[in-house]
């Protein structure tokens, strides 16, 4: 029974592994990047409120916030294709879905499953610049795009920067799931690997470690990040003289 | 130079401005005065188009528009050449004194940044704060980032440029270095609409007082007529009440 458990196939384990390290960042860094810049439009139309768009926006941020990431994927991966052949068949065109890579639906599922959670922060952020800022760049006759560019993304990128760290980490775990898209990522290799000889427990204990090591990095890079920007606003100190 | 007929605006149900007429002269200074709550404000961000007016007709330098049948274009030229200079200043907060004033030169006015530089430095120089170009708004205090602000508006050229209460929230010594900066810049013959409670300041530099009262306007005029020879009572009333030292009454 000494076999029971081995510490060191929990390293051993690990370069193996790595070996597909990438696939997994690939996708948590793609899908985090679109996801945040569908989440800024999703934000946008929380603001705006336009017409149309408002309800449908609403309806999407409550249905993605409100179902599980793993069936949002398995919707995407089995949905898209039944729903192309439903085309198909119904107005006798050809479509297909064979030649898309199925990394393309793991990111799109993962892309809009974030997005609706982050375009709530990107939205209270945009709306904690205060008003003043953008009246003075109104003032000086900056258009309403220079504005948002210029001034008011860049102060709500600050206030939002913890948030997009939290973020970018439950993404990285996020892409854990994306073997239901039949991609193999760090988790479905680790699963393929331990089916050999049924050390499934060790496996997931590497695998813990590498998720580890790399939210270890990417808190610390967004821990700097603050600091940085905090430089940019210069350091509070009361003034006294009046040269 | 500005020719506003007939301004309204109301928030909601309340009239802010019922009606108001004002003319502005090429280099003239204009002060406007009045209770709070009378619109003084509104007035200066409808000029600017903080506020969109209800209605009315503006004509501004060579423009004329209804504002209810107003162009984009012509709108965009009177808040190009009109700025503001805020209770709050307004900084950008991530920007040095010297990148505050140097924004709109640059990405509005499409300057090189080199001689945006050159223009920026040279009307921090101007307010006098020059030496702390590199500071960012928290790290000066209330009366230099408001020296900073105005720096801000005079180097984009405007041709009028809004004072709205720009000293209201300042401490009682720093309200001195900025009244001073304004005045200089009066003299410079620069066209400026001042809205403001320090009446001695207004009384000084203004070439014309407007009262307002409701959102109208109930009498305007030089200083000295509106301010110390009026017969209007609710006028009197008011200046009896603010600090306004009555050396010039004798």
């Amino acid at each position: 029974m000494d076999n029971v458990f081995s510490w060191k196939l929990i390293f051993t384990n690990i370069p193996e592994l790595l070996k597909y390290l990438p696939i997994t960042l690939e996708i948590a860094f793609s899908a985090y990047i679109l996801s945040l810049i569908v989440g800024l439009g999703v934000a946008l139309v929380k603001i705006k409120k336009p017409k149309i768009l408002y309800p449908i926006i609403c309806f999407y941020v409550s249905f993605t916030r409100g179902t599980p990431a793993i069936v949002q994927l398995y919707a995407t991966y089995f949905g898209i294709p039944m729903i192309l052949q439903l085309i198909n068949y119904k107005c006798g065109t050809s479509y297909s879905t064979k030649f898309i890579p199925n990394v393309v639906f793991a990111l799109v599922a993962l892309t809009f499953n974030d997005a609706a959670y982050s375009s709530e922060y990107i939205r209270a952020s945009i709306q904690s610049v205060d008003k003043g800022q953008r009246e003075a760049a109104r003032s000086i006759g900056m258009t309403a795009w220079q504005t948002m560019r210029r001034i008011t993304i860049p102060e709500a990128l600050v206030v939002a920067i913890p948030s997009l760290g939290n973020s970018l980490i439950s993404m990285i775990k996020g892409t854990s799931l994306v073997f239901t898209c039949a991609v193999v990522d760090i988790t479905a290799a680790g699963r393929l690997i331990a089916g050999r000889n049924y050390r499934y427990f060790e496996m997931y204990l590497s695998l813990a470690v590498i998720y580890w090591i790399i939210t270890l990095v990417v808190a610390k890079l967004f821990q700097y990040l603050e600091k940085l920007v905090k430089c940019n606003e210069g350091e509070a100190v009361t003034v006294n003289d009046t040269n | 130079m500005i020719q506003i007929k007939n301004l309204k605006k109301s928030f909601k149900k309340l009239k802010v401005l019922d009606g108001v007429d004002l003319t502005v002269n090429d280099g003239e200074v204009v002060g406007i005065i009045g209770a709070s709550g009378s619109g003084k404000s509104t007035l200066l961000r409808c000029i600017d188009y903080l506020e969109t007016p209800d209605s009315g007709h503006y004509t501004f330098d060579e423009i004329d528009f209804d504002v209810k049948k107003a162009k984009k274009t012509d709108v965009d030229y009177m808040v190009k050449h009109s700025t503001m200079v805020f209770q709050s200043f307004n900084l950008f907060k991530y920007k040095t004194a010297l990148e505050n004033v140097m924004e709109g030169l640059v990405v509005v006015q499409k300057k090189s940044k080199d001689e945006a530089k050159k223009i920026a430095e040279q009307y921090l120089d101007k307010v006098g704060m020059l030496e702390r170009a590199n500071h960012y708004p928290n790290q000066l205090s209330g009366g230099q980032q408001q020296r900073v602000a105005i720096a801000r508006s005079l180097a984009l050229d405007p041709k009028v440029i809004l004072f709205d209460e720009p000293t209201s929230a300042l401490d009682p010594e720093m309200i001195q270095e900025v009244l001073k900066v304004i005045r200089d810049v009066a003299q410079d013959g620069k066209t400026m609409i001042i809205v403001s409670h320090e009446m001695n300041f207004i009384y000084d530099i203004c070439d014309k007082v407007v009262f307002l009262d409701q959102g109208k306007i109930l009498e305007e005029g030089t200083p000295r007529q509106v301010m110390v020879e009026t017969q209007n009572e609710r006028i009197k009333q008011f200046v009896s009440k603010v600090n306004f030292i009555d050396q010039y009454v004798i």
